[in-house]
């Protein structure tokens, strides 16, 4: 009955699978595995629609010797960006009508804008209005024609217009192209926005095709063309994980099937033996989906590597069912080996559920990925085998004479007193106490990518400055005062801050209403004694009528104020819209952008001086997450260890539970130590390393605790599930993701010290 | 915008560049017109007298200006106006800065990368080396009659043809005469006298504002 409710659910999870698992559409976000942010003060709406902006910027960074070929070839790769309907907005050539477009924008409010020298100057009433009137005229490179002298007669609105952020100084504008000159060659930058999420595949497959459409219609004579933003990243991070996805598995699947070519004959139900394999990725692939919505990348490399484990349950069984024992039938068999693999499986369970009780949204995947499958395998060989994998199978002679004098001799080891056992393990603990040096680091999380990371370096020469990841958060409860907060951090930072760098905010480019308000009435008051100006101009030749225009448009009506929202529909405003978020839970946000800046200490101080301010560095505040989830694991792993212990006495005694339990528990020691040694550090990635190690590893102990008359059979399925555990996580170490390279590394150097440890700790129940 | 306002001073800078379009070629019969180009194109001044009418639509009559120019081949110019007003501007590569009348600096444009290219281009008219005006402007050449021969300048680049439709530079022997044409319809009339190519005949003041730049 259970086996075909069994086949029942299998069934069910294929079709789940079939109808739901898509590959390309596979969660590629790192930030996708992390924690959620768990301080309720920080709007994390707010940081994660910035980030999802940010995350779409695209940079196309076309260089050659010949500027003229350069800027030629950058049209025509403007021309094929905008036909490709892959992107939302794309900035490129500043045109003179662009320029004219953001001049009229702000013209209607040149009455309330006054650069900060000026507005400065007019408080202190010491600015002559008339006298600048006449050095302009004067002046040879003042600019003051016919229309300025009717609409801006004192230049104020000119110098506003100066006053506004001029960006990156090593970006000039040639012929209206962004250009960077370096070392003789010639720069020209296009600035994008993906009209989708990097994340998503269908988006990344779309831009390697346009960028290697690109590539081949343009690149060559003498031009280089490169790409920069997050979606490069997302994109060879998923190509990367399907690399290892493919490595892993291939891998894994092809040493499991070597393996058992070389230790069995008949070979036509070899592949019989993969089924639970099969089971196991498909329900574990299942459920994941049905619980998650939707699988990452990293965690489906995770789970790949499982393979090697979840074949254990096959190879105990196909081990108790061949010539190596006395058993008579399947089930005689099975049962011989049902109890070990029941604990081997609980016991695994028991150390991935460890994972499942963080907060962790990477680990929770990862446990409910390795329970899932494990389970799955372990229900379909204690389930279905017996049935379909009846006859018993034929280890080659040549195998068994040498597992024979194998097993016996290990068998025959002399064990190490239990004393000695709790010694060593006191002692590395110790040690490992001692020397431990965490590093909770995001970038564990972060493949290493050397192409990207060389454009990466290109963009920082070229630009001389490089955006930092950490920002600032602006918040009020109005617009106005957000932007009169944010004029007053800026002005802060800019003097408090003195180490470099820069800092660019919406106020940069928008006064606040008060401010603009106020702005007006100084220079209405200083135009208080129009008469007297006019007088004076006229001696110069300047009459008063020319003035009349500016003059009046004080006296009419009531004042025009340049909103926010006028401002964000402005050219200028388009090109800053990300850093406005709006109103998010009746609170505005804005963001203060960081330039070059490597005195973040004092920025930090600074901005704690302002209410509503808020510093955030995502990639510290991930780090310390990761090292907050360290230490409460670290902190719980020995109750886990204690409990398992309990459970161990039941079965075992309490001396046999030392020793099953000491043999994982010494490898997991031992390889940690190897991993301060040869790493120099460690991270949570190692912590759940040296859980899993215990938990798998407990299976070789407690199958060698339970070996009776089969010792051969326990020797070789123990060897051969060793094997193929250390050939998937041994693969795992060679991920270039360090968290999965250190959770590899820490369980292939435990597994292969418990080979060694086991045969000399743990003693069979009949010994 | 930084981009239009910057591009209409900056334009300014280069007006002020074209003044020094100053040789002294020596009487000769009539000469081929490359040949003009080259001579009038021969050598910068060291000190000059101008008069400069900056005529304004708006205006009932041009606004007249006076004073001295002095150039600096390796650093830059000083503008200096006598009358109506004193005002004294330095002109180098990279800023453009303004003294007040005590001779203090009383206003500095730099950092842009827009003023930083006008000031190169400016500097290099003044330098009168005529692959880099011709880096710049169209040359043609025109006879004037008998007041002599004349260059018309004509920006190649169309940020700076946005504003300045041409330049007209006229002379007998040297320049004597700019004539700045502008999309608006205002014209800037400068007229250049009194040339000093030795740097000794300098007076102490006149060192004293170039040592500024």
């Amino acid at each position: 009955m259970l086996r075909y409710a069994w086949l029942g659910f299998v069934i069910v999870c294929l079709v789940y699978v079939i109808t739901h698992f898509n590959p390309n559409k596979l969660e590629t976000n790192l930030f996708a595995l992390l924690p959620e942010k768990t301080d309720d003060n920080l709007p994390s709406h707010a940081i994660d629609r910035y980030s999802e902006t940010l995350s779409r910027k695209v940079v196309f960074l076309v260089s050659g010797n010949d500027a003229d070929v350069s800027r030629e070839t950058a049209d025509k790769i403007y021309s094929t960006l905008l036909e490709s309907e892959l992107f939302d907005e794309i900035q490129f050539k500043l045109s003179e009508q662009w320029a004219k477009e953001i001049y009229l924008s702000y013209y209607p409010y040149r009455y309330n804008l006054l650069s900060p020298q000026d507005r400065a100057a007019l408080q202190q009433q010491d600015t002559d209005l008339g006298g600048r009137l006449i050095n302009a005229i004067v002046s040879p490179v003042a600019s003051l024609d016919s229309a300025t002298l009717v609409s801006d007669p004192f230049l104020l609105f000119r110098d506003f217009l100066q006053s506004l952020p001029r960006g990156n100084r090593h970006l000039v504008i040639e012929q209206g192209y962004p250009t960077i000159h370096l070392n003789g060659q010639t720069y020209l930058l296009i600035s994008a926005e993906l009209s989708g999420s990097p994340f998503d595949q269908s988006v990344q497959d779309r831009f390697v095709s346009q960028l290697a459409g690109i590539e081949r219609l343009f690149g060559g004579r003498g031009v280089s063309i490169h790409s920069h933003g997050v979606v490069n990243y997302a994109l060879e991070n998923r190509k990367l994980a399907q690399r290892e996805i493919s490595v892993i598995g291939g891998g894994s699947l092809a040493g499991i099937l070597l393996l058992f070519i070389f230790i069995y004959k008949k070979r036509a139900k070899l592949l019989i033996i993969l089924l639970p394999v099969v089971v196991g990725m498909l329900v574990a692939i299942g459920v994941s989906l049905y619980v998650f919505d939707n699988i990452h990348l990293i965690s489906l490399v995770f789970g790949v590597s499982l393979i090697g484990v979840s074949i254990d349950y096959a190879i105990h069984y196909s081990c108790a069912n061949s010539n190596l024992t006395s058993y008579n039938t399947s089930h005689e068999s099975l049962r011989a080996v049902r109890p070990a693999l029941t604990l081997g499986m609980l016991s695994s369970v028991i150390g991935y559920a460890t994972l499942a009780s963080t907060n962790f949204p990477a680990l929770m995947e990862m446990s409910v990925i390795a329970i899932c499958g494990l389970v799955a395998a372990y229900l379909t060989v204690i389930l279905w085998f017996p049935m379909i994998l009846s006859t018993q199978l034929e280890v080659r002679r040549t195998v068994i004479v040498k597992i024979d004098r194998l097993a016996s001799i290990l068998n025959g080891l002399r064990k190490a007193p239990l004393w000695l056992v709790g010694l060593a393990v006191l002692m590395l603990l110790v040690v490992n106490i001692y020397l431990k040096t965490p590093e909770d680091n995001i970038k564990i999380m972060r493949a290493s990518l050397p192409e990207l990371e060389q454009t990466d370096q290109l963009f920082r020469s070229l630009l001389g400055e490089y955006p930092n990841n950490q920002f600032l958060l602006v918040s009020a409860s109005t617009p106005d005062m957000l932007l009169d907060n944010e004029a007053k951090l800026l002005a802060s930072l800019r003097v408090e801050v003195r180490t470099g760098g820069r800092y660019e905010g919406l106020s940069d480019w928008l006064p606040s209403e008060r401010v603009q308000l106020e702005n007006r009435k100084l220079i209405k008051n200083r135009l208080r004694d129009k008469e007297q100006l006019v007088a004076r101009l006229s001696g110069f030749g300047i009459p008063g009528s020319v003035l009349s225009d500016y003059l009046n448009g004080f006296d009419s009506g009531s004042p025009a104020v340049m909103t926010i929202d006028g401002f964000l529909q402005s050219p200028a405003g388009k090109l800053h819209r990300d850093a406005w978020l709006g109103n998010i839970r009746g609170h505005y946000y804005s963001i203060v952008k960081l330039y070059g800046v490597d005195d973040l200490a004092t920025v930090k101080k600074t901005a704690g001086k302002f209410t509503g301010v808020t510093y955030i560095d995502r990639a510290e505040a991930v780090s310390n997450t990761l090292g907050t989830y360290r230490r409460v694991i670290e902190s719980v792993f020995p109750f886990v260890i204690i409990g398992i212990y309990i459970g161990m006495v039941f079965r075992f005694g309490v001396g046999g539970a030392v020793r099953v339990l000491g043999s994982p528990l010494l490898a997991a020691m031992t390889s940690f130590l190897c991993v301060l040694l040869l790493i120099g550090e460690y991270n949570i990635f190692t912590v759940f390393g040296l859980i899993i190690t215990i938990a798998i590893t407990i299976d070789y102990a407690i199958f060698v605790h339970e070996t009776r008359s089969d010792v051969a059979a326990t020797y070789l399925a123990i060897l051969l599930a060793g094997c193929t555990t250390i050939l998937a996580f041994g693969l795992l170490s060679l991920s270039q993701t360090p968290a999965l390279r250190t959770f590899g590394l820490t369980l292939l150097l435990g597994i292969l010290f418990s080979y060694v440890f086991t045969p000399f700790i743990v003693r069979s129940r009949d010994s | 915008m930084k981009w239009l306002s910057a591009w209409r001073f900056g334009i300014m800078v280069v007006l002020v560049s074209l003044n020094f379009l100053s040789t002294t070629v020596t009487a000769a019969a009539p000469e081929t017109r490359p040949s003009m180009i080259e001579q009038l194109l021969s050598k910068p001044f060291i000190k000059a007298d101008f008069r400069k009418e900056r005529i304004l639509k708006v205006l009932s009559r041009p606004f007249l200006t006076e004073g001295k120019i002095l150039f600096d081949e390796d650093r830059g110019v000083v503008w200096v106006t006598e009358k109506p007003v004193k005002d004294v501007v330095l002109i180098t590569e990279n800023a453009v800065r303004q003294l007040d009348t005590q001779g203090k600096l009383s206003s500095t444009i730099n950092g842009s990368p827009v003023v930083e290219a006008i000031s190169k281009m400016f500097l290099a008219i003044m330098s009168l080396d005529k692959s880099r005006i011709l880096s710049v402007f169209d040359i043609e050449s025109r006879d004037t009659g008998s007041t002599g021969f004349g260059l018309v300048l004509v920006p190649k680049e169309e940020g700076l043809r946005s504003f300045i439709s041409r330049i007209h530079l006229t002379g007998n022997t040297r320049i004597e005469q700019i004539d700045v044409f502008e999309k608006s319809g205002d014209l800037t009339r400068l007229y250049i006298s009194n040339e000093i190519r030795d740097r000794s005949q300098l007076s102490h003041d006149d060192k004293a504002l170039l040592a500024r730049l």
